[in-house]
């Protein structure tokens, strides 16, 4: 069932907001923690908005490291630290076309403008649609969500819902060392924590 | 339906399974991801701007014990030396006491905004009152700084000797 695309639900998860705007404030006091954290919470986002356009692997390494080296040099400019993960997400969309626009030998926007004009006119479904782009940060906003999970419930989650072949209720119930009967009402446990995160 | 959950709830559940089950993303190359952190390591920290104003007190008049001021009758001097600096429009006015332990520091803050503020002598710290008061005591003899501290002010009586 594709719930993502009939069902308007939008996420809140202020608390995790909160703490991208804390981890921008405390890279701009020079914490390389904060930035290992915030390089680590994005490096995926970042990353699989340039191959979801059909970037190769090393033309999307190079968005990758045109972001964070924008990021690192405008980390004092940003003026909503708390939409970080918004701007990430447009200079990502940016850079990828860029790289896109200069494969097809298209004319180059001279103005911030003309280039939001030029990406507003995408496709709905093209792989740099807002629509698109909007569900891969609530990909990431879930996964970083499940990261404030107990151990075996991101286990358990990531088990069922994140891997390619998702895995059996006997393969997850040895995993972590419970009797098959346990899992699915563990699951339904863990989803709801997940939901209450989600849903602040 | 998964027991105790409202329909709100059923739907943000469904969305977030959907979601995590069409979530074909990846992770970025190890060696993207070491490069991207280790460009952090090149930032100068910037040390962070202070809108604090600091302002020099300039001594306006010192009386020795037992000397009285100009006009006054010697009968009204103190034991104490007095001293009156002056910083903008606040005024602080200055009684250093000599005692068997050390010295005695009383002062008094004439002016707007020193109510409860920080005042420092060397290592020494306290807090003014409501009047702008301050007192301490056997601070031992040498040469120090007297600061007063508002969020937004810090005045400075440099070398001070006691």
């Amino acid at each position: 069932m594709d719930v993502s695309s009939t069902t308007k639900i939008e996420f809140s998860a202020k608390g995790l907001e909160k703490s991208d705007a804390e981890l921008i404030k405390n890279c701009r006091r020079g914490d390389e923690a904060a930035w290992d954290t915030l390089v680590s919470r994005y490096q995926r986002l970042i990353i699989t908005i340039p191959r979801r356009a059909g970037l190769s692997e090393e033309q999307a390494s190079d968005v990758f490291q045109e972001v964070f080296l924008t990021l690192f040099e405008k980390l004092d400019e940003i003026e909503q630290p708390e939409r970080i993960r918004s701007w990430l997400v447009t200079t990502s969309k940016f850079k990828t076309w860029g790289i896109i626009r200069g494969q097809k030998n298209l004319y180059s926007p001279e103005t911030e403008e003309e280039m939001e004009a030029e990406m507003a006119s995408l496709l709905d479904k093209s792989p740099l649609a807002d629509e698109v782009l909007i569900e891969l940060e609530q990909q990431h906003q879930i996964r970083t969500a499940l990261q404030e999970l107990e151990e075996r419930c991101q286990k358990i989650l990531s088990m069922i819902y994140l891997r390619d072949a998702a895995a059996s209720y006997a393969e997850v119930a040895t995993a972590i060392g419970v009797g098959e009967t346990s899992i699915s009402p563990m699951r339904s446990r863990c989803l709801q924590k997940l939901a209450k995160i989600l849903a602040k | 339906m998964i027991l105790g959950m409202t329909n709100g709830n059923e739907n943000l559940i469904n969305k977030i399974v959907s979601l995590m089950e069409t979530d074909s993303s990846v992770d970025a190359p190890q060696d993207a991801i070491k490069w991207a952190k280790n460009i952090f390591r090149t930032r100068a920290v910037q040390p962070e701007k202070s809108l604090m104003q600091k302002v020099l007190a300039v001594l306006q008049m010192d009386l020795s014990p037992n000397k009285a001021a100009f006009g006054e009758r010697s009968a009204s001097a103190g034991q104490a030396r007095q001293m009156l600096f002056q910083a903008g429009e606040i005024s602080i006015d200055l009684r250093i006491a000599e005692t068997e332990k050390g010295f005695n520091l009383r002062g008094q803050i004439l002016g707007e905004g020193f109510a409860n503020c920080t005042v420092k002598v060397g290592k020494f710290e306290t807090k003014s009152n409501d009047l702008s008061e301050f007192s301490f005591t056997e601070i031992p003899s040498g040469k120090y700084d007297l600061t007063l501290q508002t969020e937004e002010t810090e005045i400075v009586i440099e070398n001070l000797i006691f």
